[in-house]
């Protein structure tokens, strides 16, 4: 710790106790508990928010920095003495839940959320609460696979987070006083908020849930001061239809009918009104080119193909747009016409990749739910390579019957939502995987007004054994390097760090630490419910911790609970 | 507004002067649930609309309904008319008013779906304490027809936007009241692989206490559940297509042993 944070601290840490004493209290909105002032020292500057990437104090950033690599470049913590790696502290919030919240680290506090839209701020060197936020909820809530939140993003001296009412809401990080809130889309008609948004040049990005619903799919930019609406990218343009692709991006064929659905185009028009694409998860911005680059969901319906003919762009691509006017850049379309629901979600990453001729270029990563990794040019989108595939591909594309046909990957993906990590000094990139089986099961279905729309339903098959992966890729060669087993489908997040570890968690509770470039296990420590949340790390008091949400998963049914758990090591 | 707090318990957490926290408990068995018991805080945006103490302010239509079943028939047809409405007493509490407008059906729900909603006969649904957007949508459905039913179709006919969210609001601020359902264990076993092949989790939430557009399932009457979702399945109700595909691919007996199991719930 700096001696200018220490005597910063130690002030803020003596006007807090005078208030306290002498019972002075801030404005507070109704909904927050306490309060506490720590000055300038909660200011996220975009000086700071540029160059998280080196900050090992910090975790200003879902995904770790604009790059979202997830590798924290603390060393405190690594190979040679993880061993020693204790809880530190636990801290319980009042919604026992999913927890999909990655925790945001500013100078010593701490800000996590909870399923329904709770934000705790927390001491991040003990775990104490010092405010608590309690969104109001509207009565109209449509969602899928969960009341979850990712999290929220620091900027000036503010915190955003998207609701699951399909707001944009702005905090006073200092009191958790509720500042503006925004109405971005309709709640009745599907849409709906989980992500974390992305603040950059005062501006909040921010994407939408509904591809199960029937929306129309966006990424929105708003003024970080005012709330107004400053761009909106949908992500189903009204030529939606695209160049008839019959193949993936893996070159398999998707066995579509093409006939039959020109005809349906030409009877039904396009469909781009009602297509989904959804964007779940936070975007990588490159601050050099001025470009936001993220991944966009589904079509709707995600198994009926029939009614909504053609490629159906966006959905299932990587996309890129402007930062300043949200105008298209250029994007790449994993699967067209998907009708598996093995979409696009867990967020890009840019880093530096090696092209086909071995040059190094701007690349994007993407982990997709076929259970690939990606890799991108970065000026084009264009795919250098596709992974080895970290799960099995059995009966992929079958067609989707009445009656169920199986395929693995099953519709949870063999990667979910859960961001991927990388460590570049290595050249490798971390996933984790579900090895699920499902049936998919196909039937007619018109749209149904911001109900449930999935044209059919995908089944667990419960006599079937499944779990999960860790997944080390060469992003240069698209070669497995190394890869771990789990005894449950892996959801939630991976982080590595500069100690040579990645850290990620099980929903039997287990958290874990592998060496990074072996996967050898590490370190492990048994939570008391499923540790389905990206983790992260910080540095406070000369300690690095690493921190993650233990609250189990709704999607995949594992042990809800409440619990932040904060680990360093014993001395 | 009214204070319709149904006998969950308010708490104020010790707080600063000017923020205040609010909890509400209700069976402590169970984890805490939100959507429901902020709805009518968010629908009415009044700002300050938590002023209630625990359970004293219950709004209950306390004008009993007597009549005999030779003229419910009658009596459906005065409330379908919208002409019974008017001359029904309203309910007599003074913090109900905002629920006069609907007094007269309320009392009209109250013949079949019980007291508050609370119903205690097998084939009808108890509402206390149901979502309130999932009840709103299904006036909404019955009214539509999109929800078939010959009873309820005719009953939502006459009703507007307004009166429909108050019955909603109504219903889903009662207490759920445990209907202590006992079932065997061998329809356990069944429900849990079928919940676990349908995923039923991921939208009913970990206790089947739903949230908002999702229905709570955990303790309805285990008649009213097996019907519902047979009728998804034969596609006699289609008012939720991605429940009649999914339930579809069950045998009727499966269906039957989830009902039983997330009755005992």
């Amino acid at each position: 710790m700096s001696s200018k944070f220490e005597k910063n601290l130690f002030l803020n840490l003596l006007i807090a106790t005078s208030m306290a004493l002498f019972g002075v209290s801030s404005a507070h909105s109704q909904e927050v508990e306490g309060g506490t002032l720590y000055g300038d020292m909660l200011t996220v500057t975009q000086d700071m928010l540029d160059h998280a990437a080196g900050d090992s104090n910090n975790f200003l950033h879902t995904n770790g920095n604009y790059k979202q690599t997830r590798y924290y470049p603390g060393r405190q913590i690594n190979v040679g003495n993880v061993d020693r790696l204790k809880r530190a502290w636990t801290f319980e919030t009042e919604i026992v839940e999913s927890l999909e919240t990655t925790p945001i680290v500013v100078n010593g506090t701490m800000y996590i959320t909870t399923s329904f839209n709770h934000v705790y701020a927390l001491n991040a060197e003990t775990g104490k609460q010092i405010w608590h936020f309690k969104h109001k909820m509207g009565p109209i809530t449509t969602y899928c696979c969960g009341p979850n939140n990712r999290g929220v993003f620091p900027y000036g001296d503010r915190l955003y987070m998207g609701t699951l009412d399909a707001k944009l809401v702005a905090l006073d990080a200092k009191t958790g006083a509720l500042e503006w809130e925004v109405q971005i889309a309709d709640p009745e008609l599907g849409y709906s908020e989980t992500m974390a948004p992305t603040a950059v040049d005062g501006k909040i990005l921010i994407g939408t849930n509904g591809g199960e619903y029937g929306i129309r799919g966006f990424v929105k930019a708003y003024d970080a001061n005012s709330g107004k609406l400053l761009w909106t990218f949908n992500t189903t343009p009204e030529k939606s239809v695209g160049v008839w692709a019959t193949k993936d991006a893996t070159g398999r064929d998707m066995l579509r009918d093409i006939k039959a659905e020109k005809a349906a185009l030409k009877k039904l028009g396009d469909p781009y009104k009602t297509l989904g694409g959804g964007v779940w998860q936070n975007m990588a911005i490159d601050r050099d080119s001025g470009t936001v680059y993220f991944v966009v969901g589904n079509p709707s319906p995600d198994l009926y193909g029939a009614i909504r003919p053609g490629d159906n762009l966006y959905t299932n691509s990587l996309v890129a747009v402007d930062l300043d006017t949200g105008d298209y850049k250029c994007h790449f379309q994993y699967i067209a016409h998907d009708v598996w629901d093995l979409d696009a979600v867990s967020p890009p990453i840019l880093t530096t990749v090696s092209d086909k001729r071995g040059n190094s270029v701007k690349g994007v990563l993407h982990g997709g739910k076929t259970g690939y990794v990606y890799v991108h040019r970065a000026d084009d989108c264009s795919l250098i390579r596709f992974s080895e595939p970290m799960v099995s591909q059995e009966n992929r594309w079958v067609l989707p019957t009445t009656t169920g046909a199986r395929m693995l990957p099953g519709a949870n993906g063999g990667v979910e939502w859960s961001p991927m990590a990388i460590d570049p000094n290595l050249n490798l990139a971390y996933a984790i995987n579900l090895h699920q089986p499902m049936t998919y099961h196909v039937e007619e279905t018109p749209y149904p007004g911001g109900k449930l729309w999935l044209g059919g339903a995908f089944k667990v098959i419960p006599s079937e054994q499944q779990w999960g992966n860790i997944t080390a890729v060469d992003y240069n060669t698209g070669r497995i390097k190394w890869k771990v087993k789990t005894q449950q489908p892996m959801i939630g997040g991976i982080l590595a760090t500069g100690g040579g570890l990645v850290f990620t968690g099980e929903g039997n509770g287990w958290f874990r630490a592998y060496d990074s470039a072996s996967g050898e296990l590490m370190w492990q420590y048994k939570a008391s419910a499923g540790v389905n949340a990206p983790p992260a790390s910080f540095n406070v008091g000369g300690s690095q911790y690493i921190v993650v949400g233990a609250g189990g998963n709704v999607q995949l049914d594992f042990k809800r609970g409440n619990q932040i758990l904060a680990f360093k090591l014993d001395r | 507004m009214c204070n319709l707090i149904s006998s969950a318990e308010i708490k104020y957490s010790p707080s600063s002067s000017t923020g205040r926290s609010i909890g509400i408990e209700r069976n402590p068995r169970r984890p805490t649930f939100l959507g429901r018991r902020d709805f009518f805080e968010a629908i009415d945006t009044v700002a300050e609309p938590i002023e209630v103490n625990a359970g004293q302010n219950r709004c209950r239509l306390h004008a009993r309904l007597s009549m005999p079943s030779k003229y419910l028939n009658f009596f459906l047809f005065l409330c379908c008319s919208s002409y019974l409405g008017p001359v029904i007493a309203l309910a007599d509490d003074a913090n109900c008013d905002e629920f006069a407008p609907v007094a007269g059906i309320l009392k009209s729900c109250e013949v079949c779906h019980g007291e508050g909603g609370a119903s205690t006969q097998q084939q009808y649904p108890i509402l206390a304490g149901q979502e309130f957007y999932y009840l709103y949508v299904q006036l909404k459905d019955f009214k539509s027809g999109l929800r078939a039913d010959p009873i309820m179709g005719p009953l939502s006919s006459a009703l507007d936007k307004e009166s429909m969210q108050l019955i909603a609001k109504y219903f889903s601020a009662q207490e759920w009241r445990d209907t202590e359902y006992m079932n065997q264990e061998q329809a356990t076993q069944t429900a849990k692989s079928v919940i676990t092949a349908g995923q039923c989790v991921a939208c009913h939430l970990g206790a089947f206490h739903g949230n908002s557009r999702v229905p709570r399932l955990a303790g309805q009457h285990p008649e009213y559940l097996a019907k519902t979702m047979l009728d998804f399945k034969s596609k006699a109700r289609q008012n939720s297509p991605a429940k009649g595909s999914l339930l579809a691919s069950f045998a009727d007996q499966e269906l039957v042993d989830v009902a039983e199991y997330l009755s005992s719930l």
